[in-house]
């Protein structure tokens, strides 16, 4: 078949598959409309336009970046750099959200490449998990947040430092968890790759560098983005059927109050450097409760998992779930005590 | 795909699969920016990053489209005879498909949405009518300028709850949108606006209780030009002239 031809069949395929399509979901929507309200379909389509308006730049980017990871570092380059010992790969990957300071939506594209070029698990999971909150704006976000209340310097120390030790505490366990099941270490690979392990190297003259970078980067933008789509389609349906107030009714006790910032946060699906400003808002909750949300928010919310989704291995994301969630409500909760802090 | 087509990566070039949500999105962005709408959904900043990013995502599908374009006129189209469509390595055809088509939905909702801003129901849900999380909210900020109009101080409904704190009446003025709930006494309304920190996710709204003889005249999201005097004690607003007023087109602060 020629090539005009099959051009002609796909550009047909998707003209008259979109109609359809917005045919289709338009009457889905004016009957939600009918049977909820059109104020809260509203509310859903302005939520999930802005969420995605707002994280595709970061996953563009991260995907960019990956591209180019996979392009010009090779696993022996990567090696180099990576500490032999557990301690110094934990202590180590926390910093490299202070050298590469991307959001928790930018970071997840950059991650999944270095997994897969070899990258230790623990060191991508720490990197994962603490990157958006040691990166430098997210701090400075935190502290202006704060600067009115007078816990300014607690909650930026507190978040950093849970962040850390949290992200820490996972990829310990990871790395007892992938020494205990491989014996000797095997790079993983991202949870997408059904081909055969190995893929034979491009011939270099099929393709430039620049040809090799963006064929990877729009490969990556296409798989992470359908997974933020479907994150932020539940986080537009969450605010649009479940009120803020809902939660903020919990108030002033212990644990539930924690509790309750966590699941808002996991709800809420808020970029790291907003979030504080947002939970600094809530004059009811204690300062436990808002470093928990401070701390889950750019680990753990829908779109994330979502992304993780195409980023991790099974394994990890069930280990990551298990963990992180017990882990900041345990620990914002100590720091919360040890501070004595009044909301 | 054979042995040949493996080795010389032929996987790499990009299908039209992969080539139209760049498109797609690129221009849906570039569109929302044209018209002017960014601000009903994102922060400036972020809005020019926004539009910077569709922008980009557009240069990368015409690259993308060319050099596939090149790459086939090279082999003459003897590759693609022999080869035909080559599945990425990203995990077998309908995967791809669903992956693209997914694209569709924000497309049809950006396209289909009314183009406002966040309404009542949203204010309420983020806890408009709470006293509290408003007087927390109010007293985190800066006070806000005012500028003159006559005998009243301009400001924003921030503006109005800040100065609601304090201890001497004023006369002000502010606009905002028109939010009624349950518990809101006749004879009065909610005067509402957006704060926006990067995107419509984040807002929260700034809420002040206004007193005015006609309220109950006024419609939900309704925008309008209050101007009236703070009264401290009953932390109101007594207003002395409401005059509606068409949405802005940058309705968040």
């Amino acid at each position: 078949m020629r090539l005009a031809d099959k051009a002609t069949i796909v550009a047909f395929i998707i003209v008259v598959g979109a109609l359809p399509a917005y045919l289709v979901l338009s009457f889905v929507l004016g009957w939600l409309e009918a049977f909820l309200s059109i104020k809260r379909a509203q509310v859903f389509g302005i939520v999930l336009i802005s969420i995605l308006l707002e994280a595709f730049p970061f996953v563009l980017l991260g995907s960019v970046l990956s591209g180019a990871i996979e392009v010009l570092v090779s696993p022996e380059r990567l090696a180099r750099f990576v500490p032999r010992s557990l301690l110094a790969r934990l202590a180590m990957a926390p910093l490299l959200g202070i050298v590469f300071p991307v959001c928790e939506c930018g970071v997840v594209p950059v991650v999944r490449r270095l997994i897969r070029k070899g990258l230790p698990l623990e060191m991508a999971v720490v990197y994962l998990l603490a990157g958006p909150i040691t990166n430098p704006i997210v701090m400075a976000s935190t502290a202006m947040a704060f600067l009115r209340t007078g816990s300014a310097w607690a909650m930026v120390v507190g978040r950093v430092a849970l962040g850390i030790l949290i992200a820490g505490i996972v990829g310990a366990v990871l790395a007892i968890i992938e020494r205990r099941r491989a014996g000797a270490r095997t790079p993983a690979s991202a949870p997408e790759d059904a081909a055969p392990a190995a893929r034979p190297p491009a011939h270099s003259d099929h393709g430039s560098v620049f040809a090799r970078i963006l064929n990877h980067a729009a490969r990556d933008f296409l798989l992470l983005g359908g997974f933020l789509l479907l994150g932020a389609i539940i986080a537009a349906a969450s605010q649009a059927f479940v009120p803020r107030t809902v939660l903020v009714s919990i108030g002033q006790r212990p644990i539930l109050s924690s509790a309750g910032m966590m699941v808002l946060a996991f709800g809420l699906n808020l970029c790291s450097e907003a979030d504080a400003f947002v939970a600094a808002s809530f004059v009811q909750f204690s300062f436990a409760s808002k470093l928990a949300f401070l701390v889950l928010g750019p680990m753990l919310d829908m779109k994330l998992i979502a992304m993780y989704l195409a980023a991790l291995p099974r394994r990890v994301l069930v280990v990551v779930i298990l963990l992180v969630p017990p882990l900041v409500l345990i620990l914002s909760e100590c720091v919360g005590l040890m501070c004595g802090k009044a909301p | 795909m054979s042995e040949h087509g493996e080795a010389c990566g032929l996987e790499e070039r990009l299908s039209w699969w992969e080539l139209w949500p760049m498109a797609g999105w690129g221009v849906f962005v570039v569109y929302i920016f044209l018209q002017g709408w960014m601000p009903f959904f994102l922060w400036w900043l972020y809005g020019y990053l926004a539009a910077a990013s569709g922008l980009a995502l557009l240069v990368l599908f015409f690259c993308g489209w060319a050099l596939r374009q090149r790459s086939l006129s090279a082999e003459g189209g003897g590759h693609e005879a022999s080869h035909g469509h080559v599945p990425p390595a990203s995990g077998g055809r309908w995967w791809l498909y669903v992956q693209s088509l997914a694209f569709l939905v924000p497309l049809a909702v950006g396209f289909a949405l009314p183009v406002r801003g966040l309404n009542d129901l949203a204010a309420v849900q983020r806890g408009a009518a709470d006293p509290a999380m408003m007087a927390e909210l109010a007293s985190q900020r800066e006070l806000e300028a005012t500028e003159k109009q006559g005998e009243y101080n301009w400001t924003t409904v921030l503006g109005l709850a800040q100065r609601l704190a304090l201890p001497r009446p004023e006369k002000v003025g502010a606009m905002g949108f028109v939010v009624r709930t349950p518990t809101t006494p006749p004879g009065h309304f909610l005067l509402v606006r957006f704060l926006i920190t990067c995107c419509a996710a984040d807002a929260s709204p700034a809420a002040v209780l206004v007193r005015w003889p006609k309220a109950e005249t006024l419609k939900g999201n309704q925008w309008v030009k209050v101007y009236g005097q703070t009264e401290p004690k009953g932390k109101v607003l007594a207003a002395d002239e409401v005059i509606e007023v068409s949405e802005p087109k940058k309705p968040y602060l």
